[in-house]
Parts: structure tokens; sequence; C-alpha cells
């Protein structure tokens, strides 16, 4: 999606826009965060007609819920992103959804659906990750692909990638960190 | 609530939403209350955006009339109609208003109305059936106006009888007259008969207090006003 489309307004201003369920603020955050947001629910769902319609979930969740977020508890996109996460979750635990050929994982500490015939690790070049995280070592760009676009838990990934907890979680901090050091 | 150990690599498992709902929590406590992990969370959190908008994949163009409609069709079906405690008051507070509106209507109407049959009665009483000329009505009034603001009313007709003999007006049916039209004694006719007449210049608004005596001082003051000059 092109950057420069990207309207400037401070993160408050947008929310009280938001608050006061303003047509302007609805426009500048459709136009700020959707791609971003189709982004993770693209290559959650890996099918476009589930996506768009869990992007229209995701967008009026957001519109109806915007007083329960909390700005103390980190930035705008954050929030989004974590209830986009979680709704894709719930869809692919669904019912109906658990008959679709695109069933293929559930982030859950308890209960684990994975398709083996139809592995998330086969399917990493096929939507794959652009820009500087794409840049970074394979075994560090997984992690980030993993958790953030796919919505594993930190248990089910150690698992899939049959190492232990904390060397998952420094491999994180690593990831993130080189992340950063790159957009220094 | 278990003791909750921080770890590396927990601050950017919250950023990315990875963290269990316990650990979540305590986190975010700490967050607030420490200013250098919180700037981190910041850098953290920066960096994920930043990769996220990197990775943006444009959604089809008709998805955000379709949200848009929605929303907003919401938002104008809730404003169309809503319970809330402020709409009732408010419709409670418009039923009022119309409901005083349309009583003050009707309450001018119905003044209205017997204004006009009032106003009727009294043409047909005075000007057409007048037991003697208005003028003389007039000369009447003012004479009694002048002798009462001297002597007060002694609940008689004393004063009006010497007028009408002055003028051989006297008789029982000039004095019917004066009663059917509240005249019962000289005051009454001068604050009462004389109300009858369209451009009367005795109304004061009522009938004066029929105790008299104790009436007195209040009727002489106000006759005074009309002294003549």
């Amino acid at each position: 999606m092109n950057q420069s489309k990207k309207l400037h307004i401070e993160e408050s201003d947008l929310l009280e826009l938001l608050k006061n369920k303003d047509r302007n603020g609805f426009n500048i955050l459709y136009q700020n965060y959707s791609g971003a947001i189709y982004g993770i629910i693209i290559r959650m769902l890996r099918e476009e007609g589930e996506a768009t319609d869990m992007l229209q979930e995701v967008f009026i969740k957001i519109w109806n819920k915007i007083d329960s977020y909390d700005r103390k508890k980190g930035r705008l996109f954050t929030w989004m992103a974590n209830l986009t996460r979680n709704l894709v979750i719930d869809r692919i635990r669904s019912a109906d959804y658990k008959n679709h050929t695109l069933k293929n994982f559930v982030r859950d500490d308890n209960v684990r659906v994975t398709d083996s015939e139809y592995s998330s690790v086969m399917k990493i070049d096929s939507i794959g990750l652009k820009g500087l995280v794409s840049e970074l070592k394979p075994d560090l760009k997984i992690l980030i692909q993993k958790i953030y676009f796919e919505g594993y838990t930190q248990a089910d990934l150690a698992e899939e990638l049959d190492i232990p907890l904390g060397t998952l979680k420094t491999r994180v901090r690593a990831a993130i960190k080189a992340l950063r050091k790159q957009f220094d | 609530m278990e003791q909750y150990i921080f770890e590396t690599g927990d601050l950017e498992l919250l950023a990315m939403g990875a963290l269990p709902v316990e650990k979540e929590r305590a986190l975010y406590l700490l967050l607030e209350e420490n200013e250098v992990l919180r700037a981190e969370y910041e850098e953290i959190e920066s960096s994920l955006f930043l990769t996220s908008n990197e990775n943006a994949v444009e959604p089809p163009k008709q998805v955000k009339d379709e949200i848009a409609s929605f929303v907003f069709e919401e938002v104008e079906e809730k404003s169309t109609f809503s319970f809330s405690a402020v709409n009732v008051f408010k419709m409670a507070a418009s039923i009022l208003l119309i409901g005083s509106l349309a009583f003050n209507f009707i309450l001018w109407k119905d003044t209205n109305s017997k204004s006009t049959i009032s106003e009727s009665i009294v043409g047909e009483d005075t000007l057409e059936d007048l037991p003697f000329s208005e003028p003389m009505f007039n000369e009447m009034f003012a004479y009694l106006k002048t002798e009462l603001s001297e002597e007060p009313c002694k609940m008689d007709f004393r004063t009006t009888r010497a007028f009408l003999s002055s003028h051989n007006l006297d008789t029982p049916e000039n004095l019917a007259f004066l009663k059917d039209h509240e005249g019962h004694c000289d005051c009454e006719v001068l604050m009462n008969v004389a109300q009858y007449f369209p451009d009367n210049k005795y109304r004061h608004g009522g009938i004066l207090p029929k105790v008299h005596k104790m009436a007195k001082p209040m009727a002489v003051s106000f006759l005074r006003q009309y002294r003549v000059r």
C-alpha cells in the first residue's frame, strides 16, 4: 500500500474523532490502517473472500469498541492488531470454519488444530514478508512471521520449531532488536 | 495472582500480542510504573507498526464503502431513536410544551368567544334598551364620581336618586334597570353599571367590596383619582 496516501493526524485527535463517531475519523482510520490490518488478516486466513469479510468485521469491531481502548496499554495500532488476531483466531475456531479447507492453525495454549497437509511453514513464501523484516536472518524472520502475522502463541511456536520456550523468547527479542536497528 | 518474573522477550511478545493474559496484566502494571521499560515498549511497538506498514496489503476497493454504510447506518438508526434518559426527558418536555401551547390556544379562543358574547350583550342592553340617553348616563356617572369622592356611599341610592330627580328620571323602571345591571347602591351604579358602556371611564376591573364602611377609605382613595379637574 502506498505510504504517501496516509493522512497525518495525531493519535489523540484521531481517537477523539472516533469516539465522536465522526465520518472523517472513520476515513482516516481506514486510510491509515486498513492495509496493515488486512496484511495480517490475509496472512492468517490466506483467502481473499474470507479476508475481506474479516476486515469488515474487524473495522466494525474497532468502531464499536473504541471506548475500550486504553492508551496506557500502548498505541492504537497495537490494540487494533491484537484485536484483529483474536477475531481471526475466533473465526478459525468457529464451527463453520472448521470444515473450511483453509483451516491450519488455532492459537490456543490448550487446543491446537494443525493440518499437517497444509502446514503454515509451507505457506511463508506464498504470502511472504516484504520490507526490512524480509532482510532478517531466516530463523529470526520466521518468528515475526509466525507470531505477529499468523497469530501463533509462544508455546505453540516453540513446540513447532522444537526449541525451548526460553530460547524462543531470546530469539524473539533478538529479532525485534535487529528490526529496530534496521529502522534506525 | 502468581508472582510475575520478567523474562527476556516478554516485552516483545506483549507488543506482538503473544503473551498469556495473566502475564499481560502484570506487565502492563510494570509499564505504568517504569518509564524506561515504557520507552523500550514504545520503540518495539513502533518497529512492529513500521513492519506492518511495509507488509500492508491493499484491500479490495468496495470494502471501505461496505463498512462505512454499515457503521453509519447503525449510527443513524441509533440517532433516530434511543431510549436514553436524555431522550426520554426531551420527549416529556416536548409533550408538556405542546400540551401547554394547545391549552393556551383553547383558553385564548374561549376568552375571545366570551368577549364577543359579552360585547353583544352590552350592545343590546346599553345601546338599544337604555331607559334614558347615553349622555345622560355619562352625566350621572360624572356626578356620582364627584359626590362619592366627597361623601362615600351609604349603601343606598340617595346620590343616584338625587341626580335622577333633578332630571325628572327618578322612576321605578330606571332604578330597576340599574339593579338589573349590578347597581344596588350609589357606588355600584358608578362601578358596575358604568362597565356596560363600551367607552366607560369608571371601570376599574371589578365590583367594590360589599362591606362599604370598611371599604370606605379605599373607595375614597380610588374615586379621588377620577376627580374632574
